[in-house]
């Protein structure tokens, strides 16, 4: 069946992709087999209209993401309903036309379940359609979102990991890996920075907080010889480790940090880099 | 595969500041220590940023509701992006302003903190921005949120008249236009004017309207309506996408301002980066025809 106002641009077994001019033309027949491709900002307003009928999937337009992230906030609204959603990059669509969005437009942002369907930033909308289609996405909880991947290995087998969150640490991360993690760096994340204990750490500030709450647990762990550091929050997204140690931009740090070579203004990577080569100043020291 | 730091945690320090009818008030320094205690009857603050990540680990416990950080908003808005996630569940939730509060200190939240965002089931229990946390988490313990279906969130408010019995009308999106608009309202709305907004405005039919830019986008289709309607004789104009945030007409009212505008709007001295309340006010006491 074919409704009023929707292009059927794929068609499989699961169900189809249909472009929509406006996510409000989203259907009850689109209800947990379809992949809404829709011309519409993935807002929080769009997103109910989406969110009420529960379909596959859903991709909109980030609408070059704008104040506040409205432009990508039903992404999370969606999350929480088990849609798997993405945005495309507003520089690659036509607002309001649904089938050149499918044919042209490229994925900028994805929730947690779309990831986990092989979804990423770059993909044009069409693949990415296509995969929320055609593969399941993987069950997770609250804890299995841990987005943990090694993202530059040293000579020393010491590693940097990416982690959304401190609290996701491992036992092997102990005295051996630098963490990029996404959580704030206030006085809560002291205590899993002790348990944690890793080899160096780059975290989030937290936007600052008042009177610098928010990197607090940076001098506290100096304390217990953890070398770590910062990253704006204003350049980097919290609660994404990648975007830490992709966007970010060094705030501050601590001492052992600075020692190995960390200064604030410094790109991540680098900063990483310089915790992870740590190692071999401390070598050469007598 | 070993176990992360979290999932081997095993205190979660809770302090509960009040207590009514077998409901609480439980405050925290981090969103990752509410658990199974609150499903259902706490109204957790928990001085954690809400995005997500902390999002999820709040809403498998379900509580009554959440008073968290904004962490001074952040890119991509990642500080508060959780309000939405929670909003989906049906769960209240408000954010503090990053400079209110101290992060990772629940008491300080708790004491000082004062709100800055909020989504719309917690809007819906009267929680506002401007609010302290403490009288917001208050009312969360007292009032319980209307059931809101997915969808029937719908904000209208008149706030100019003109004596010919015109109005200024604030609503978040073309398509909860009325029919009493046609000819009458200045509608300001909040979603982009691109080639399927100009099909609700001309079905519409507004005295003058104001929507989002869309960020502009490809070919500056975010746009492409004005020029449509312009053609059917309505004077609209657009809100500069990176001075209000798209879908919330209310801020775009108060805070936003004019990216473009068509010829019969011109026509009526509305101008590239004017405010939006005051293109509104052009638009509503311009001439007929």
């Amino acid at each position: 069946m074919t409704e009023p106002l929707q292009t059927v641009v794929l068609e499989a077994e699961r169900g189809r992709v249909v472009a929509v001019d406006s996510a409000y033309d989203t259907r009850p027949v689109n209800h947990g087999r379809d992949v809404v491709v829709n011309a519409s900002y993935c807002g929080v307003l769009p997103a109910r209209f989406v969110g009420r009928h529960t379909p596959r999937g859903a991709i909109g337009a980030d609408c070059a993401v704008g104040p506040e992230g409205a432009g990508i906030a039903g992404l999370w609204y969606l999350e929480a309903l088990g849609v798997a959603a993405a945005t495309a990059d507003i520089a690659t669509v036509t607002l309001g036309d649904g089938v050149d969005m499918y044919e042209t437009a490229v994925v900028s942002r994805v929730n947690a379940i779309a990831a986990s369907c092989g979804v990423a930033p770059g993909m044009p909308v069409r693949a990415a359609a296509r995969a929320l289609l055609e593969r399941d996405p993987e069950p997770q909880g609250a804890d299995d979102v841990t987005n943990r991947a090694v993202v530059h290995r040293g000579p020393s087998g010491r590693a940097i990991v990416c982690t959304d969150s401190i609290a996701f640490g491992l036992p092997e991360d102990r005295g051996r890996n630098v963490l990029c993690t996404a959580g704030h760096t206030g006085r809560s994340a002291v205590h899993y920075l002790r348990k944690v204990a890793p080899w160096g750490f780059i975290c989030s500030d937290g936007g600052g907080g008042k009177d610098g709450s928010g990197i607090a647990a940076l001098a506290i762990v100096e304390a217990d010889g953890l070398a770590g550091a910062t990253v704006d929050a204003r350049g980097a997204r919290m609660g994404d480790g990648h975007s830490t140690y992709e966007d970010g931009v060094i705030s501050a740090c601590n001492a052992h940090a600075a020692a190995r070579g960390v200064r604030v203004g410094q790109p991540a990577r680098e900063a990483a880099l310089a915790l992870l080569a740590g190692d071999a100043q401390e070598a050469a020291a007598p | 595969m070993s176990k992360t730091l979290l999932e081997r945690e095993q205190e979660h320090p809770q302090t509960v500041v009040a207590e009514r009818d077998g409901r609480r008030i439980v405050v925290m320094d981090s969103a990752r220590w509410v658990d199974e205690r609150n499903t259902g009857r706490d109204v957790v603050v928990p001085a954690s940023y809400i995005g997500v990540l902390p999002a999820r680990m709040v809403a498998m416990h379900r509580p009554r509701g959440v008073i968290g950080h904004d962490a001074c908003i952040g890119k991509d808005a990642a500080g508060i992006a959780g309000l939405w996630y929670l909003e989906a569940l049906g769960i209240p939730a408000a954010t503090a302003d990053g400079m209110s509060a101290e992060m990772g200190n629940g008491m300080d939240l708790y004491e000082s903190g004062v709100l800055s965002r909020v989504n719309y089931p917690a809007e819906t229990c009267g929680l506002t921005a401007g609010m302290p946390v403490k009288e917001a988490a208050a009312r969360l313990l007292e009032v319980d949120p209307p059931d809101t279906e997915v969808g029937n969130k719908i904000r209208r408010e008149v706030v100019e008249t003109h004596p010919s019995g015109r109005r200024v009308v604030v609503t978040d999106s073309i398509v909860w236009a009325y029919p009493e608009d046609e000819d009458t309202s200045v509608l300001v709305t909040a979603g982009h004017t691109g080639r399927s907004g100009a099909s609700f405005l001309l079905e519409a039919r507004p005295w003058g309207f104001i929507c989002h830019d869309g960020g502009m986008s490809k070919n500056r289709s975010g746009i492409a309506g004005l020029e449509i309607t312009a053609g059917h004789g309505l004077a609209g104009a657009c809100i500069d996408g990176t001075t209000a945030p798209i879908g919330d007409a209310f801020r775009g009212y108060r805070e936003g301002r004019i990216s473009a505008c068509n010829e019969p709007a011109r026509r009526c001295g509305v101008e590239v980066g004017m405010p939006v309340a005051e293109v509104a006010h052009r638009l509503l006491v311009r001439d007929a025809g």
